[in-house]
């Protein structure tokens, strides 16, 4: 967008806006190639088979039967008990990664190295000071200076790519998978043979929590098994990275932001394997796997046929330094981490605890540690503070993998926002149309459970936040002028607490907000000739202006729903005036089908749609017909599903707006509220619907307000709705339960004006007392708190 | 005098499991199958009046480095590090050192 020419970008509502590519209803422009790329809305033709019906309204029987009695929405617990563990541990260290030979030969030559990563420590200098940031913030990980921000389990997509010269080599899916079986048992510390662990070590074992599954989705948005094979006529491979490019005999790398790369070939002169430290290249980034010590079936040969070798090498991947501090047999290297015994030199074979070095008896060597180099059946253990630097390796050099749904998914804009695992912000309007804010910090709510900070404004839209980066929230609002406002949070509130910045514009409805990437913002409103305009912020600045929009066209009824599966890709979705669906897009350098012109989807729709992007070039979008039932289609990356215009029939009788997360690939939940205001959900598994296809599970309550959900992990769900006091309640999934149980709620106090405007019922009466703290000044003071620039 | 790439030619990687006492035996890198080995082979690699050695580094990874290598005669050679080697058995299939 930073590319486009900005012709069309007008201030809104100012008199100034271009119409000229605006089209009227059932006009149909002269020029017009595409039947889709239309002007919305044109009259178009659906398919009758797979449309939505009118007026067919079908009981949805489970609904009915799980029907909860009006009133059931009660208090529950506060917290939900699935906070995860702190893992922090580790400290000391000079932060060098210690390179000394290891070998009786070259002893101390240090000069010249050819290595990988000393050539690009001493040579590139964005790979040092990569290093360097990285050494830096774990170090702050060691001393308790900072926390883990994943809480719970990390849960990363693996890529194995199979290079094999003889087909003995070209290893089964079987062994692939029992490698993996192995990976999860030993970062999770379930290993059976934890247990053999030698009392004096065994309180330092530690659960990584970190899980590994073979990717479900490739770099292009298709299924995939996660396994990608290749012959070659390289009879042996070593460790100058050829089997990482297609060009000299390998497999290229997927992208390392998102995928484990796991090459698994022959290697030559007895090598098992090798890694590369976080910070490197992405086209060689991942570890290098010896065929015969891979899993435990199939070539997998003693003593190397327990995987270990990959549970080793995927160690220094996640930046662990091996235990002896790399320093030859000398007692002066580090490993970075404080809670393991300083040792000589490398161990090897099966040795007999304790095994004495560097004067660390009476227990010796930690020979049991992975990041050794004994046999397979003779490590079995990481540390605390191991854990506590491979958590830190996540949260700085690898933070895009892993994060919820695979790392592709990014939400858009909605009043709830989780910047990282274990971590909600809800933003809600109180009686006095002041924006409120309360947070879950991963271990309590704030201010109070029922308290909210007040951030002012008089607001005329329910506030809109998105997270680009950990402790990163932007909040947009409209205001009484239906001028757009913004304000940010970035450790600390800006432009001030309770101000905002005009970013001009008259609206109407709810703004929208993505984000596909970091520091990058799009803004999509709708103006009062019902156009769709668009702003961005590309890091440093607003474009086309402060103030200024851009004009993509369209006479649009509702809000429109906006995501992006990628980089600069968004993917915009409106109901036109004739109620069907319309699509655009931005592919990175254009709008499509034009700047002003829309795809028609079909369908006759009765809410605004909501889309979720689980993985890169794919698209999931929902609906409710005109009986009130949940209608979904889905882009596979190749073509729409059912049809282009048809959809697939999900049953309910839906009141308002459904509610769509995906916390992993080719998963979605479906939220939505039924006839007798209750909260109903279906979710789709990777294979089927459940409960059904056309059936829901309920999940009791009496909302006023459309479900408001967010996925801060894999398999964890978090729903707010406001109950007939108006105040806000909480439900959750934490993988295995709701809580505080399947149809209670817990109560978050306060008087909610607005948390989906359009559904809250008039004549409204609270039930109780407002618990919104500190009720002050309401007056939107924009003029005086403008910001003159963003000071990201 | 032959010289040193007549004598030591080629590749040679550390067959550390047939090391006795002081003496390090090399194998062919290209030809001798080596069995798996969790801590990476050493390899000498003798070339135009230089050596590069390879050891183990922090990424399992071996790290090279060149050395010049001057002739001492009685098949002693120094280091450009100020160690010698002494060459005590040059074949076709096996090459044993002793680290001065």
């Amino acid at each position: 967008m930073k590319t486009k020419k900005t012709r069309a970008a007008v201030g809104m509502g100012n008199g100034e806006s271009t119409h000229d590519s605006l089209q009227l209803s059932d006009e149909t422009p002269a020029d017009e190639g595409d039947p889709n790329d239309r002007g919305m809305p044109g009259v178009s033709t659906r398919n009758q088979q797979q449309d939505m019906p009118e007026g067919s309204m079908e009981d949805d029987q489970r609904a009915l039967a799980q029907a909860m009695p009006e009133g059931s929405m009660g208090g529950g617990g506060i917290g939900d008990g699935s906070i995860g563990g702190g893992g922090i541990g580790g400290g000391g260290g000079d932060g060098r990664s210690a390179d000394g030979p290891v070998g009786g030969i070259g002893r101390g030559r240090t000069c010249g190295t050819m290595n990988v990563h000393r050539r690009l420590l001493s040579t590139d200098p964005a790979y040092a000071r990569t290093r360097a940031r990285i050494e830096n913030q774990t170090r702050l990980y060691e001393t308790g200076e900072a926390a883990p921000r994943r809480a719970g389990v990390t849960r990363i997509p693996v890529v194995v790519h199979v290079v094999w010269n003889t087909a003995a080599q070209n290893v089964s899916d079987a062994q692939i998978a029992s490698q993996i079986d192995v990976l999860n048992r030993d970062f999770r510390r379930t290993n059976p043979d934890f247990s053999t662990t030698p009392a004096p070590f065994l309180p330092l074992a530690t659960d990584a929590r970190v899980e590994f599954f073979l990717a479900t989705t490739d770099p292009a948005g298709a299924p995939t098994n996660g396994i990608q094979r290749r012959q070659t006529t390289v009879t042996g491979f070593n460790d100058n990275d050829d089997v990482k490019s297609n060009a000299s005999g390998g497999l290229d790398a997927w992208p390392s932001a998102h995928y484990l790369n796991m090459w698994v070939c022959p290697l030559s002169g007895g090598l098992l394997g090798y890694a590369q430290f976080p910070g490197g290249p992405a086209a060689t980034d991942g570890v290098v796997i010896q065929q015969s010590a891979f899993g435990t079936n199939g070539t997998a040969a003693a003593p190397f046929n327990l995987g270990r070798t990959a549970t080793h090498e995927i160690g220094h991947w996640l930046n662990l330094n091996h235990i002896w501090g790399d320093d030859g047999n000398g007692c002066a290297g580090t490993d970075n981490v404080s809670d393991t015994p300083n040792q000589g030199g490398p161990n090897t074979g099966t040795p007999s605890f304790p095994h004495e070095s560097c004067s660390n008896g009476p227990n010796g060597d930690m020979f049991m540690n992975y990041m050794d180099y004994v046999d397979d059946r003779a490590m079995f253990m990481f540390t605390a503070g191991q854990v506590a630097r491979m958590q830190a390796c996540l949260d700085v050099a690898r933070s895009t993998i892993g994060i919820a749904a695979g790392s592709t998914i990014r939400p858009s804009s909605s009043p709830i926002a989780a910047w990282g695992p274990n971590r909600l912000d809800a933003f809600v309007l109180g009686t006095d149309r002041a924006v409120y804010h309360k947070w879950f910090n991963g271990s309590a709510w704030g201010p109070s459970v029922t308290g909210y900070e007040k951030l002012g404004g008089v607001c005329t839209s329910t506030p809109q936040a998105i997270a680009w980066g950990p402790n990163r929230l932007d909040l947009f609002v409209t205001g009484t002028d239906s001028a757009l406002y913004h304000k940010w949070y970035n450790g600390a509130w800006g432009p001030s607490l309770t101000g905002y910045e005009n970013l001009g514009g008259l609206c109407v409805d709810d703004p929208r907000i993505v984000s596909w990437g970091p520091n990058r913002l799009d803004v999509f409103v709708l103006g009062t000739n019902r156009a769709l305009f668009h702003k961005a912020w590309n890091g440093n600045a607003w474009s086309p202006s402060l103030t200024g929009y851009e004009n993509l066209g369209g006479v649009c009824v509702g809000q429109p729903e906006i995501v992006a599966w990628g980089p600069n890709r968004l993917d915009i979705f409106v109901v036109g005036t004739d109620r069907a669906l319309y699509h655009k897009w931005w592919n990175g350098s254009a709008w499509g089908p034009s700047v002003t012109g829309y795809e028609n989807l079909g369908g006759i729709c009765t809410s605004a749609p909501r889309v979720v992007a689980w993985g890169p070039n794919r698209l999931d979008v929902f609906v409710t017909g005109t009986d009130g039932a949940l209608y979904h289609k889905w882009w596979n990356g190749q073509a729409w599903g059912p049809s282009v215009t048809g959809f697939e029939r999900l049953g309910g009788v839906c009141i308002g707006e459904p509610e769509v997360v995906a916390w992993a690939p080719n998963r979605l939940d479906i939220f939505v509220i039924g006839t007798n205001s209750a909260l109903y959900h279906k979710w789709w598994n990777g294979s089927s619907w459940g409960p059904s296809v056309t059936g829901f599970e309920s999940l009791g309550g009496t909302c006023t307000s459309q479900p408001r959900v967010v996925a801060w992990g894999p398999n964890r769900l978090d729903v707010f709705v406001t109950g007939t006091d108006s105040a806000l309640y909480h439900k959750w999934w934490n993988g295995s339960a709701w809580g505080p149980s399947v149809t209670g709620f817990e109560f978050m106090g306060g008087v909610i004006s607005a948390l989906r405007e359009e559904s809250a019922p008039e004549g409204r009466q609270p039930a109780q007392q407002p618990a919104i703290e500190a009720p002050s000044p309401t007056y939107l003071q924009h003029d005086s708190e403008q910001s003159q620039g963003m000071n990201h | 005098m032959a010289s040193m790439e007549q004598n030591l030619g080629g590749s040679w990687t550390h067959s550390f499991e047939e090391d006795t006492g002081n003496e390090q035996v090399f194998r062919p890198t290209e030809s001798f199958s080596f069995p798996p080995s969790r801590r990476p082979r050493s390899t000498l690699d003798f070339g135009k009046g230089q050596m590069m050695t390879a050891v183990a580094g922090p990424d399992d990874k071996l790290q090279r480095s060149m050395a010049p290598v001057t002739p001492l005669g009685m098949q002693r050679y120094r280091l450009g590090d100020g160690r010698d080697i002494e060459v005590v058995e040059a074949g076709t299939d096996v090459l044993k050192i002793r680290m001065g």
